[in-house]
């Protein structure tokens, strides 16, 4: 690829189970980029999460758009959906002692599991939609510069 | 959000008593659309105080916070009637299990001594 990037954008209806197509596409982007599989289910298992997200709080027919920008090191995908949007600052980081005592619906695991999985994450989000900003690296990301 | 017929995800659970044990072969997303499913299928397990519950991910194609979400609360009570719930060929979702803290409260053998 040297070092000219990429850009493909998928854009699909909110309808459930639809995602797995665009996460298809990725998932073999980032296979033919060099990324090992563990690195390519980390992304396919962020990106599952955050079009679930979008998909299921769409309120309306807007499509959600899958953008990715690949580069020669990194791989960066936004999902951008149109939905009511929510403050990123309230969902609080799941308690794992509350968790042992009342199960999953203590909450906040979406989110978590994103952020542990990709490189960086950026959330952009209002009252006419959100931007979940994914990246991964090629290379360990205490090299990546700036 | 609305659904489609033919995107629509699909888990099938196969049941495998064996005593005190029943293990349970999941086949297909374990996602929003089937969360309600797997979890009527193995609660009246946990509601009779199973021993020991298995849940097989080899057959898994898809999982969601949710969905893992939903197993973690079935570990809970599992352990709270007495019982436990293990998972097993959990594979390439370890990792995502891991972070989810799932082998805080359920048996994970593939997860002892693992670093994400």
């Amino acid at each position: 690829m040297g070092d000219k990037s990429l850009k493909l954008q998928i854009s699909i209806p909110p309808v459930e189970g639809i995602e797995d197509i665009p996460i298809a596409a990725i998932e073999v982007l980032a296979s033919k980029m060099g990324f090992s599989p563990d690195l390519a289910q980390d992304i396919v298992q962020a990106l599952t999460e955050a079009c679930v997200n979008a998909i299921m709080y769409t309120n309306n027919d807007a499509d959600v758009d899958i953008v990715v920008y690949a580069t020669h090191d990194s791989l960066m995908v936004e999902v951008r959906d149109k939905g009511k949007g929510f403050d990123p600052t309230s969902v609080p980081s799941p308690d794992f002692d509350l968790m042992q005592e009342v199960g999953g619906g203590a909450g906040g695991f979406g989110l978590h599991m994103i952020k542990s999985l990709v490189d960086k994450l950026e959330i952009d989000s209002g009252p006419t939609g959100t931007v979940i900003r994914m990246s991964k690296y090629l290379k360990p990301v205490s090299s990546v510069p700036n | 959000m609305t659904h489609s017929s033919f995107l629509q995800d699909e888990l099938k659970i196969t049941e495998i008593p064996d005593g005190d044990q029943v293990t349970f072969k999941l086949s297909g997303a374990l996602s929003v659309t089937t969360v309600p499913y797997f979890r009527q299928t193995i609660q009246p397990f946990i509601d009779r105080k199973q021993q020991l519950i298995v849940l097989d991910f080899e057959g898994v194609t898809k999982i969601v916070s949710r969905g893992v979400g939903a197993a973690i609360d079935m570990a809970v009570q599992a352990k709270k009637q007495g019982g436990k719930l293990r998972l097993e060929n959990v594979g390439k979702y370890g990792r995502s299990l891991y972070i989810q803290g799932v082998h805080l409260v359920a048996d994970v053998p593939e997860l002892e001594g693992f670093e994400p």
